[in-house]
């Protein structure tokens, strides 16, 4: 119910929203949490492993129960914390983890089981009968496993990544946090000052404390006022900060537009940031822990600091009366608040029988609450008082206190661990364990709020003297400087079942049984009873849990030691880390100056690398790729057929040693190549392998351009650079990628020439321009770069442009062509032309094959070194045992070849001890009305003429073949030569 | 004799705007890369110095003087922007095709910088450039008076624009929000 006017909560805008289907009403300003709480909504989900129906426990994102599912269709977003949501009007929202109905579920028969669901449980039951697990037990537990739904759609929401640079990251708008980034931003330093909530000034909106003479929670927005006018400040609230990370790097989330009812849809929903901090101040505060006692799950059940906190800040309550129990003096306030703003306080029930806190109600002093009645909500507190006796009290919530731990998540993200603090019963960080970064107030064990103010100034300093920046002093205010009074309570013995973790349904019992049955290891039981484990990630439960398992093992806490606490501090959207990836944001997208032009074609497109090249260019008549496929290999066979081959790295070499260097990273000899003439090459890496494939031409002395693949133009580019700066540094060699500037098509078959002669200026002949040679030639005003290779075998030519020029040099190629009974070619007709004539791809140099097995090694040059040249002549890599490059033809034409089947001899059983080797790349090859394959075939170079065995065992096939050359056209270069 | 047309990489794209922020294709201009030869360094500066009244800039720095621009792009290379430069002691190569060059202006360009370069741009300078990535894509940024000058190789203009007008789009919206 609202009880009163909360201080934060804007009661002239009502907004509606529902919950289950079943509409509500709350304010602006209200969270979900505290806008059921307002509707007396005590039941919000089930727990994960009985089924037990949980209310809220906390009132903030450490919250464990209050995990629902928020919008609909492909924007249904699960796991969201009732806790941090702000209300949004009309905001769908379903509660999660049920088999039925949130009143009526189904799966509450496993709390009635219980005694046979501890710990260890499925580790012992599902042992047998072996074949019973993925049948029934795997499905089964799938079922039942994991925390909401996801829509199965694609998610239409965007989201975002960003980078962000500051001198000073101040983590936590509490009053350390406040004083930290006054400290900081008065310095003149660039400061990012980050809060989790929607407004700044943590605890102080949730407390009645005074600062400065005012009420904290004005005191603290005049300061955020204050920050958010200076221009070296950037104030991000709705942030947190999950991470921390070498160098100074923070991860962080920032909800935008979780709180928008109807958004642009280029709003973000979160961007993961991540900030690179000189250094940082981390006051995020500390956390209420709870006290294990019997049904201490019951929904009503909250911790001491969220009662107080819901109705300071947005004036609700789930009652009219209240009973409060706790160890400390911090629980008291709770009392005092609620007492105040009228609700009964029908017990407070101290642990301490020494404490003197005084009150207008009922005071039980070294009592404990023993039990809690009401299945779907607090209905009575069973109080035991020190001399044993039992009085029951009927209250409709019960606030909990066991104490409070310092948020030291971030500070153990690089594997440090905090150390305890036997006066304050918490575990505290010790200095440096995150480089650069400082801990302030109540994260660091100081929990009073002028000892916060007086830690973030201090700390704010420390980072700034580091940073070498001169401050002024900055005066603490006024405030609150009570002690803390505590002495530990972590579980009162019961009978029945006490939760220590809520969200992974982690009793004493289960702790204890861990240690019985020898996990008594922290980390073993962490593992054994997955404490710790869920989405809330220990944050309520790992303190209580270790100090348990101490006292079952009778060791100390420090002896016992803590989990490891590892980022992110919240779970992050997987959206927001993978934000721009969604879709063709996956990666960036290369497209030649040919490409719409070819889509417009209708060609299908398909991508090499992150390049996009035309499949096939179909016409209407035909039926399949095929047909397209072998139409176009037929222009090249019978006329001309162009193709863009721009996508093929382009390297411009310069300098009075670049002849010399060509040598060194080529197996075999350039300087001899003159001026106006290209040259195969080969290329190894430093283990003898062969890298990459490609042409250099020689435009004139000193200057080259190679060609590279295209799969490989960057690992070469790469390759180059690395032998020129750190193996050649002393050669006068430069190195540039032009693969960009130039478009450049191929231009292939018996007409090629006469194709050319009609687009360049000048005339080329087959005397003026013979087989391998290079030149600059005019397309009028236009210079052109003119080479005669072949990639088809046949007579043919590269042309390439100035990029600018490209759609317009393939527009004009495309009808040249086709006026001369020729015309487009694509990627598969491109592969059966070179498989025909036996030209490899990275299909057959995947980085295993040496130029050997190639039989390429007869290029390797003896006159000179060159890159992988001892390596290629080690006896392994020139055996004659090794796979050799041959072709296959199937004995019966019609039968079907596969890239990837493995050969056999022909009386062996296809299996991997006999393999004999593999194919690497197929085609139909219409010159010889047949498949045809390429591949490494044992010792193959002496097996031409043999039959052996080719299987496919993925697809079930096998074809006997002939072993051949793997050139299968015009061996002797005829064609090309022409 | 055959004519061919040229087109820009972004064919002309007219200016976008979005809210403050304008994107658009900066074109026509010779692009070369100067590499000097070995320790040739000084010489080619005092060449520039001769032809263009420019020498080489330092690390991470670009100068401009007329109409010609030069900038560091890496070790021992720089890129000359504006008149032809032949018969230096350097190797040069012609790279007036292979790049997209695109301004990203308004008060707000910085937001859009922190979604897609992983680099501190916000505290370059006027003249200050760096090579980086912007999304998955290698790029040269300069920082400009008015904001940003983008290049990416040419192949990528679609995807430049789109990464870059998408994180436009969003700035817009989010400044919409906070009622900006």
């Amino acid at each position: 119910m609202r009880v009163k006017e909360g201080r934060l909560i804007n009661s002239s805008a009502p907004l509606k929203f529902t919950f289950d289907d079943k509409e509500f009403s709350g304010y602006e300003g209200d969270t979900l949490a505290s806008a059921l709480i307002a509707n007396d909504v005590k039941v919000i989900g089930r727990s994960f492993k009985y089924h037990r129906p949980r209310g809220l426990m906390t009132d903030g994102s450490q919250e464990p129960n209050g995990l629902v599912e928020i919008r609909d269709g492909n924007q249904t977003t699960p796991n969201v914390r009732l806790t941090t949501q702000e209300l949004v009007s009309d905001l769908k929202v379903y509660s999660q983890n049920y088999w039925g109905t949130l009143k009526w579920d189904f799966l509450e028969l496993n709390d009635l089981i219980s005694p046979f669901l501890s710990a260890g449980f499925y580790y012992k039951t599902f042992m047998w009968p072996k074949k019973f697990w993925e049948g029934l037990y795997e499905p089964s537990i799938r079922r039942a496993a994991g925390l909401g739904r996801l829509s199965m759609a694609n998610n239409s929401d965007y989201y975002e990544k960003a980078y962000a640079f500051c001198d000073v990251l101040v983590i936590g708008s509490g009053p350390a946090g406040i004083m930290a980034a006054l400290t900081a931003a008065n310095a003149g330093v660039q400061v990012i000052f980050c809060e989790e909530d929607s407004i700044f000034g943590g605890r102080l909106n949730s407390e009645n404390y005074d600062v400065d003479g005012k009420p904290g929670h004005i005191w603290a927005k005049e300061k955020i006022d204050q920050l958010s006018q200076m221009e070296n400040v950037r104030c991000m609230s709705r942030t947190t900060v999950t991470g921390a990370y070498d160098g100074g790097t923070y991860g962080a989330v920032e909800r935008i537009s979780h709180h928008v009812k109807v958004k642009d849809a280029a709003l973000p929903v979160e961007i993961f940031w991540r900030i690179v901090a000189k250094g940082a101040v981390y006051a995020a505060g500390s956390m209420e822990r709870s006290i294990a006692f019997q049904n201490n799950d019951r929904p009503g059940v909250f911790t001491a600091s969220a009662m107080r906190g819901y109705l300071n800040r947005y004036g609700v309550s789930l009652g009219e009366k209240a009973v409060i129990f706790g160890n400390n003096n911090d629980a008291f306030r709770t009392a005092k608040d609620l007492h105040s703003s009228g609700i009964e306080i029908a017990a407070y029930v101290d642990s301490r029988s020494d404490t003197t806190i005084q009150g207008d109600f009922p005071i039980f002093k070294g009592a404990m609450v023993t039990n809690v009645r009401g299945r779907m909500g607090v209905k009575e507190v069973e109080v035991t008082e020190a001399n044993g006796s039992i009085v029951k009290v009927e209250t409709g919530m019960l606030g909990v206190s066991g104490g409070w731990n310092p948020t030291v998540h971030l500070t153990c993200h690089m594997n440090g661990k905090p150390e305890w603090n036997d006066q304050l019963a918490a575990f505290i960080p010790v200095p440096g364990m995150i480089p650069g970064l400082e801990v302030a107030g109540a994260a660091t064990g100081v929990f009073s709020t002028k000892g916060c103010m007086k830690s973030g100034v201090f700390r704010a300093k420390e980072i700034l003297k580091n940073l070498g920046v001169s401050y002024k002093t900055t005066s603490v205010p006024e405030a609150e400087s009570d002690p803390t009074v505590i002495v530990p309570l972590w579980s009162v013995p019961c009978k029945g079942r006490s939760w220590i973790d809520f969200q992974n349904d982690v009793t004493v019992k289960d702790i204890k049984q861990s240690a019985e049955e020898n996990f008594k290891s922290v980390e073993h039981m962490k593992r054994y009873t997955t404490q710790g484990m869920a989405p809330d990630q220990g944050k309520n439960s790992n303190v209580v849990a270790l100090a348990v398992l101490a006292d079952v093992t009778g060791r100390a806490i420090p002896e016992t030691g803590t989990t490891t606490f590892r980022p992110p501090y919240t779970p992050v959207s997987i959206a927001a880390m993978g934000a721009f990836a969604q879709g063709a944001g996956f990666a960036p997208q290369r497209f030649t100056t040919s490409h719409q032009l070819s889509v417009d074609l209708e060609a299908p497109m398909i991508e090499a690398g992150l390049w996009y090249r035309p499949s096939y260019f179909p016409k209407k008549e035909e039926s399949s790729w095929r047909e397209s496929c072998d139409r176009e290999v037929g222009y090249v066979r019978d006329s001309v057929g162009i193709v863009d081959v721009s996508t093929l790295g382009k390297i411009d070499i310069q300098g009075q040693d670049a002849s010399a260097f060509l040598d060194f990273v080529y197996i075999n000899n350039f300087s001899k190549l003159a001026p106006g003439k290209v040259r195969y090459g080969l290329m190894l890496r430093e283990d003898g392998h062969v890298m990459d494939d490609g042409t250099a031409a020689c435009i004139k002395e000193n200057h080259y351009v190679i060609t590279t693949t295209t799969a490989s133009a960057g690992e070469v580019m790469t390759h180059l650079e690395f032998v020129q700066q750190c193996l050649v540094p002393h050669f006068d060699v430069t190195l540039m990628s032009v693969t960009e500037q130039w478009a450049q098509f191929a231009v292939a078959g018996p007409k090629s020439r006469e194709l050319i002669n009609q687009i360049i200026d000048e005339e080329i002949n087959s005397d003026n321009f013979t087989y391998m040679a290079y030149k600059e030639v005019s397309i009028g005003e236009v210079k052109a770069r003119l080479f005669r290779i072949s990639f088809s075998g046949e007579h043919a030519y590269e042309i390439a442009v100035p990029s600018r020029f490209g759609e317009s040099m393939f527009k004009h190629l495309k009808s040249s062509a086709e006026n001369l009974g020729g015309g487009l070619y694509g990627m598969e007709a491109l592969n059966v032309l070179r498989i025909e004539k036996g030209f490899i791809t990275h299909a057959e140099i995947d980085g295993r094959i040496t130029a050997f097995d190639l039989g390429m090694q007869k290029m390797m040059s003896s006159k000179k070194d060159f890159i992988g040249k001892t390596a290629a002549l080690r006896p392994g890599l020139i055996d004659q045992d090794r796979d050799q490059l041959v072709g296959l033809i199937p004995i019966t034409a019609a039968d079907k070849l596969f890239a990837g089947s493995y050969f056999f001899d022909i009386d062996a059983s296809a299996v991997r001890v006999a393999q004999q080797g593999y194919s690497t790349s197929v085609a139909c090859s219409p010159e010889l009305n047949t498949m045809i394959a390429l591949g490494f075939l044992r010792n193959g170079k002496t097996r031409m003429g043999e039959k052996i065995k080719v299987v496919d065992h993925l697809r079930n096939t096998e074809t006997i073949c002939k072993v051949c050359d793997p050139v299968f056209l015009d061996k002797e270069g005829v064609r090309a030569r022409a | 004799m055959l004519k061919l047309i040229s087109k820009s990489p972004l064919n002309g794209m007219k200016p976008i705007k979005v809210g403050s922020l304008v994107l658009s294709e900066i074109t026509s201009v010779n692009m070369f890369t100067i590499q000097p030869f070995k320790n040739k360094t000084k010489t080619v500066s005092k060449e520039l110095k001769k032809l263009f009244h420019l020498e080489l800039p330092g690390d991470g720095k670009s100068l401009v003087a007329k109409d010609n621009t030069i900038m560091w792009i890496g070790m021992g290379q720089y890129l000359f922007l504006g008149n032809k430069v032949e018969s230096i002691s350097a190797a040069i190569t012609d790279q007036s095709d292979a790049w997209t060059v695109v301004e990203l202006a308004g008060i707000d360009s910085s937001d859009v910088m922190d979604r897609l370069c992983p680099v501190d741009v916000r505290s370059m300078e006027v003249g200050d450039v760096i090579r980086s990535l912007l999304g998955h894509m290698a790029t040269i940024v300069r920082k400009t008076d008015l904001g940003y000058e983008l290049m990416v190789f040419r192949s990528f203009s679609k995807t430049l624009v789109h990464e870059v007008v998408g994180c436009m789009k969003s700035i817009a919206a989010q400044n919409k929000l906070r009622g900006l």
